[in-house]
């Protein structure tokens, strides 16, 4: 794509240093390249093409920091929705700030959809706008980038977004063949439909994670099985002090009475701070 | 299994009749909470309703408390004035506030309806941003505003509920008062949830502690918060239920909480109370995360005497309910399926109504986000008003959604306004007119009413229990009779129980009708 806008944004002006800053940018010689874009956004600092051209430099040199004020500039005098928000975008994304990048590739998808969209949604989650971000992932899958990783990653969204319903329709169509997705349909399945229903998966992902065995504990105490609650919720309360009454409940309904008093004056004591 | 599944047929389509008159909105200017470019708290809070006869003329008249300008928190315009609607009978208001003497002058939330002088005359206490207000009825539609004659002072704490109760059944009305945080303008934080400038989360509020008022009979009240154990615990509360949950003879309250754990003060009769949620199981539910409990309703759903308890929380949480097994309270959220249920709702109010008379109690909540609709989930907020059927087995289903629009719903009441023994429903919301959703019943199922206005006496109809309780759901009231349906029956026998012991019986009594005994 990059050499494609290098020709699109020289064509207009084919003079001698903006085809030596082409060729070696072409050929990734980007000093060489940044030196003569340097040179001409001085002799000709009011055409925006020369900063352009100069970004798309620095961001291939995989020096985002330089790159994105350059973008900012050229966008100062052509804010019509182009391949510099595309590109804005993406430098916000390499830095770890996709706050940032919202704004730019939101523009972006405006000019090319198919480019942008996901990079859009990759840009919303690491914001933790997971409601917006499940929502580009799932209009990412009508892009050439549809695949099941995007699919789970919307569905991921939703549960994140506490959408279950949207989860489940999501998570129904995949193969749930690792724990996280496991947890989080086995999650979704007891919202939506009770705990019975989940059953399954959080059995499945309690072998690898934590947060699935708080989940399968909760879950099998609420149908009264304590017993067969009780390690989980052991296991899990380690981790998560709100866990500690529902182990005193599974303590108590087996008979541990003692145990069950100690996790119940535990939890008062660990979640009373919240006043 | 035929016949049974063309009965639960049948009991689906009722259940779409009933209540689909739409609502209808009162002459009442919509709820001002004041809320400005900024989102103080107070703003979300808004608020309730009282139900009761002011006048002794058989109907039920209506009382709303509204806001004011913020930070200050004074009435400086008569949109921002409490509401006293008279009923004129067949669901026809009319504004009495100007010759009530109830208007108000500052930041009102809630209002509790209860005679503390026993003079046959319903009094009514009102709770908001910087204290209480204790208004006498004088009769005749007027109210004088003793709040300092008697004795009454919250110490400018911010309450959203109260209760009036017998506490130490001395034949006089005490009061307790819900107190929600310390709000300070000048401290308050901004706050933004999901990139947009929205209400706060409670985390950022202190707590405060609850207070007890005695009534010492004589026109005057004791403040006995620190000698009754009251004071003793802080919390952030946000409405209360009192009940007799140790069938001791004495009433005790449930208060919940704002994302702390909930209080259940056990009445020892003698004075005191004992803070007991977590013997008794309901400080938090069995999940163990205190969500942010709201409005609350005790009464016995399943018909075993004793009375149960149900709140309302904010979405994902689910509403727990609590089944009262005698010694302790069983979480019945997920056996009841209310948690599945109600996973995706906003509540506030909530009360417990045998909506279509088949005597079994239903589920009536006023749903609405506590988030600012200029927020991150814009017109989301608003939600409609829901009922979940009482299936008879210890569970729920979803009835249905009432036919009024989507709002900010708060308070809520069920009551029967215009006498034609079929619960109507009377709901606030925020920044919109207040609704009556009229009742549609079936025809074919009868009903009884029982109007003992003494607050903790215990009626049992057939298999059916209720008790008189001056506070529900969140920051409401209804000094109203108490409503049984009674399905096809065609004589129920009954029994009244006051808090002093005494019983009055009656056998095979007709249906349809109201009994009246004080």
């Amino acid at each position: 794509m990059i050499p494609l806008l290098l020709f699109f944004f020289q064509a207009a002006d084919p003079a001698l240093l903006s085809q030596q800053g082409a060729q070696a940018l072409r050929a990734q010689r980007f000093n060489e390249a940044e030196s003569a874009y340097r040179q001409l956004v001085k002799q000709d600092p009011a055409n925006p093409m020369w900063r352009m051209n100069l970004g798309i430099t620095l961001h291939s040199a995989g020096r985002y920091p330089e790159a994105v004020p350059e973008f900012d500039q050229f966008l100062k005098t052509n804010p019509p929705p182009g391949p510099a928000h595309l590109l804005l975008g993406l430098s916000h994304l390499k830095l770890k700030q996709p706050c940032d990048a919202i704004a730019p590739l939101e523009k972006a998808i405006r000019w090319n959809r198919d480019q942008a969209q996901l990079e859009l949604a990759d840009a919303l989650y690491g914001c933790k706008r997971y409601g917006p971000a499940a929502k580009a992932y799932e209009a990412a899958l009508t892009t050439s980038k549809k695949s099941p990783a995007v699919a789970r990653q919307a569905a991921h969204c939703y549960w994140n977004a506490r959408q279950y319903a949207d989860a489940k329709r999501l998570f129904t169509g995949l193969p749930l063949d690792d724990p996280t997705s496991q947890y989080e349909f086995g999650d979704t399945l007891v919202r939506l439909d009770g705990p019975e229903a989940g059953l399954p998966y959080l059995e499945r992902a309690a072998a690898s994670l934590l947060p699935a065995r708080a989940e399968l504990g909760k879950a099998l105490l609420a149908l009264g099985r304590a017993a067969e609650a009780l390690p989980h919720l052991e296991a899990a309360a380690t981790a998560d002090p709100a866990l500690l009454l529902p182990l005193s409940k599974a303590l108590r309904a087996t008979g541990r009475t003692a145990e069950a008093d100690a996790a119940q004056t535990e939890y008062k004591r660990k979640l009373t701070p919240d006043r | 299994m035929r016949r049974c599944s063309r009965k639960l047929f049948w009991r689906g389509a009722l259940g779409l009749l009933a209540f689909s008159i739409f609502a209808v909105d009162l002459p009442f200017t919509p709820l001002f909470t004041g809320e400005g470019t900024r989102h103080p708290l107070p703003a979300a809070m808004l608020g309730g309703i009282a139900v009761f006869d002011a006048d002794n003329d058989g109907l039920l008249d209506l009382y709303f408390p509204n806001g004011a300008p913020l930070p200050v928190g004074l009435k400086t315009s008569p949109a921002h004035s409490n509401r006293f609607l008279h009923n004129e009978g067949n669901l026809r208001f009319t504004d009495q506030t100007a010759d009530s003497g109830l208007a108000g002058s500052g930041y009102d939330i809630a209002a509790t309806a209860g005679d503390y002088d026993h003079d046959g005359l319903t009094d009514l206490l009102v709770s908001g941003l910087r204290g209480i207000t204790l208004y006498r009825n004088l009769g005749q539609g007027r109210f004088e505003d003793v709040t300092a004659k008697v004795g009454l002072d919250n110490h400018g704490r911010w309450s959203v509920g109260a209760a009036w109760l017998d506490y130490d059944r001395d034949g006089h009305l005490d009061l307790f008062v819900v107190n929600y945080v310390q709000w300070n303008p000048a401290t308050e934080r901004a706050c933004v949830v999901d990139g947009h400038p929205d209400f706060c989360h409670p985390r950022f509020y202190s707590a405060q502690p609850n207070a007890l008022f005695r009534n010492n009979g004589h026109g005057g009240f004791t403040d006995v918060s620190i000698p009754s154990g009251i004071a003793s615990h802080p919390g952030k509360g946000m409405a209360v239920a009192v009940a007799d949950f140790n069938a001791d003879g004495y009433p005790d309250i449930f208060v919940s909480n704002d994302r702390v754990f909930n209080f259940l003060f056990q009445n020892s009769g003698k004075g005191t109370f004992a803070e007991v949620a977590f013997d008794r199981g309901v400080a938090a539910p069995a999940s163990g995360d205190p969500p942010s409990a709201m409005g609350v309703d005790a009464q016995d759903y399943d018909n075993d005497g004793r009375p149960d308890l149900i709140y309302t929380a904010l979405r994902d949480e689910t509403f727990p309910l609590y089944r009262n097994q005698g010694s302790d309270f069983q979480d019945a959220a997920v056996s009841s399926k209310m948690g599945v249920l109600t996973r995706p709702m906003n509540g506030w109010g909530i009360v417990f109504a045998d909506l279509d008379n088949d005597g079994l109690k239903d589920v009536a909540v006023a749903r609405g986000d506590v988030l600012s609709p200029r927020g991150a989930r814009g017109d989301k907020v608003r939600e409609p008003l829901s009922w979940f059927r009482n299936l008879g087995n210890k569970q729920f289903a979803l009835g249905g959604n009432f036919a009024a629009p989507p709002a900010q719903y708060r308070g809520l009441i069920a009551a029967d306004l215009n006498n034609d023994g079929c619960l109507d429903l009377v709901a606030t919301s925020l920044s919109q007119p207040a609704r009556v959703i009229p009742g549609n019943c079936p025809a074919a199922n009868n009903w009884l009413k029982i109007d003992v206005r003494e607050a903790g006496a215990r009626v049992q109809v057939g298999s059916q229990s209720r008790h008189v309780s001056t506070a529900q759901g969140y920051a409401s009231s209804c000094q109203c009779p108490l409503h049984f349906g009674l399905g096809p029956a065609a004589a129920v026998d009954v029994r009244v129980t006051w808090p002093s012991g005494r019983v009055r019986e009656w056998k095979a009594a007709k249906p349809n009708q109201t009994l009246v005994t004080q």
